[in-house]
């Protein structure tokens, strides 16, 4: 089973590249990969989106641009790109630009971790699961900066409840994900992936999901409070701030902010695959995991939970800022724990 | 015990708001394709005035009941026999001031107004929206 790193290096010798340059000029084969990814996954998933909701409300949506409107995220681009790039005159310039690339740069490092097929992934650290943690929180300082540095009324409480909302369920959610690393012994996302494989009577396969429902169920609603999904979408409620920490935003720092939001949808989704639904292995205990196979069935997973987000996105109305932070605090954050607890218990026993 | 409760409410109702939005999904769309698709009007639907104007007698009632100043008539007199009529030469409608109340038409003695249906009335100047009949 080589990974695609080696494989590449071993594509440089054979071509005649110096050992020097063979390292970074992998990390630049994979990083414009990883970004050309990113770029693929928002598109498909704005008209999925577009298209999923509009048919929940009985409606079309975007069916003119290209075959069944499937290019209608490349006209949105084009729009957001040749629109002008408005500075408010009172805003903090400096932290005012670096904002938008700070945002996106957790939901790009993000993808570092995620194996995407057996043995496809960008640098599988023994830490990873740590590593795409610690990297989600950066989005947090970001939403500040740019909330701060607008210097608009609208976005600073924007950012403000962001923060807030992000530290509540920060918590839980690191709390959830501890019982898959006690059943798996490891942080390595790889590793994990590992620890899921085989099935019950052949047919289930042996998925975390089924040892950690309580788990999973955090997990999720953190998820969706960490995305600012729909029943937590306070830091940008349209309805009472505008659109929160973006509103003085517009051009391309626009399309950073938008970028990130469904860069980091698909990461979460692909992050609660690989820890709860046995990542690329099949969906089924008596397929064989092949090599060619696992990206596939891993996309068709992450597929299948990025649609689930949407649908939820289109049910459920939201929610008020106390009562998402009661939520996070008085029973996320005791049910993780005692979901922890449980686990353990069973574990010695 | 409360709070237990009311996750497990929580959670049932999500779940029927969840097979509300699946339910809709399969529904008939509602949205019309404009120009593939038109809406069929109710007869009673008006959208623009025009005039018959063979019909027209160029009594001036329309002209003098018209709230927008929309009609504007040019009258000749034409002998028919013994007697002289009077005739409108042509019958102006500036359609870019009519608000389609509808009252010429009511007004009109020999039903020469009518009001139509066509709505697409969209031009680049208003000089374009005069209709002249003559």
């Amino acid at each position: 089973m080589p990974g695609l790193g080696p494989l590449l290096k071993s594509l440089f010798r054979s071509i005649g590249i110096p050992t020097l340059w063979a390292e970074p000029l992998r990390a630049i084969i994979v990083s414009v990969a990883i970004l050309a990814l990113i770029m693929l996954v928002v598109m498909a998933l704005l008209w999925l989106l577009r298209r999923f909701i509009a048919y929940m409300q009985s409606r079309l949506g975007p069916n003119r641009v290209g075959p069944e409107g499937l290019l209608q995220p490349v006209a949105d681009a084009t729009k957001l790109l040749i629109k002008e790039d408005v500075t408010p005159a009172a805003a903090d310039k400096v932290m005012f630009s670096v904002a938008p690339v700070l945002i996106f740069l957790p939901a790009f490092l993000i993808y570092l971790v995620i194996p995407f097929g057996k043995g496809m992934v960008a640098k599988d650290f023994n830490i990873g699961l740590v590593f795409a943690l610690a990297v989600g929180g950066i989005t947090c300082i970001a939403i500040i900066l740019a909330g701060w540095a607008s210097n608009n009324k609208y976005s600073i409480l924007g950012g403000m409840r962001s923060a807030a909302q992000l530290i509540a369920y920060e918590v839980p959610m690191v709390f959830s994900l501890l019982g898959v690393v006690m059943l798996a012994g490891t942080f390595r996302m790889g590793g994990i992936v590992e620890a899921q494989s085989g099935g019950f009577w052949g047919v289930i396969p042996r998925w975390f999901v089924f040892y950690q429902p309580l788990g999973f169920l955090v997990f999720f609603i953190c998820a969706l409070a960490e995305l600012g999904h729909l029943p937590f979408d306070l830091p940008e409620g349209e309805s009472e701030l505008v659109a929160g920490y973006s509103v003085e935003y517009s051009g391309m720092r626009f399309a950073l902010f938008y970028l990130s939001e469904f860069s980091n949808a698909f990461a979460l989704s692909a992050i609660a695959v690989t820890l709860f639904f046995g990542g690329w292995k099949p969906p089924l205990a008596f397929i064989p995991d092949w090599y060619i196979l696992s990206p596939f069935w891993f996309i068709l997973k992450v597929g299948i939970m990025v649609l689930f987000l949407m649908w939820l996105r289109a049910s459920i109305v939201r929610v008020r800022i106390d009562q998402v932070l009661s939520l996070g605090w008085k029973v996320l954050l005791p049910v993780a724990v005692f979901n922890l607890l449980l686990t353990g218990g069973l574990m010695l026993v | 015990m409360r709070v237990i409760w009311g996750m497990i409410l929580t959670l049932w109702s999500v779940l029927k708001s969840l097979s509300i939005t699946f339910l809709y999904f399969w529904r008939k769309k509602v949205t019309v394709q404009y120009p593939e698709e038109r809406i069929e009007h109710p007869l009673r639907f008006r959208a623009s005035v025009d005039v018959d104007i063979d019909k027209c007698i160029a009594c001036g009632i329309c002209q003098r009941v018209c709230p927008s100043k929309v009609i504007e008539i040019e009258v000749w007199r034409v002998k028919e026999g013994e007697k002289e009529v009077r005739k409108p030469r042509s019958f102006t409608l500036n359609l870019g001031r009519c608000m389609v109340c509808g009252l010429c038409a009511e007004y009109c003695p020999t039903g020469a107004i009518r009001m139509t249906q066509e709505y697409e009335l969209a031009d680049y100047t208003r000089e374009a929206l005069v209709r002249r009949r003559s």
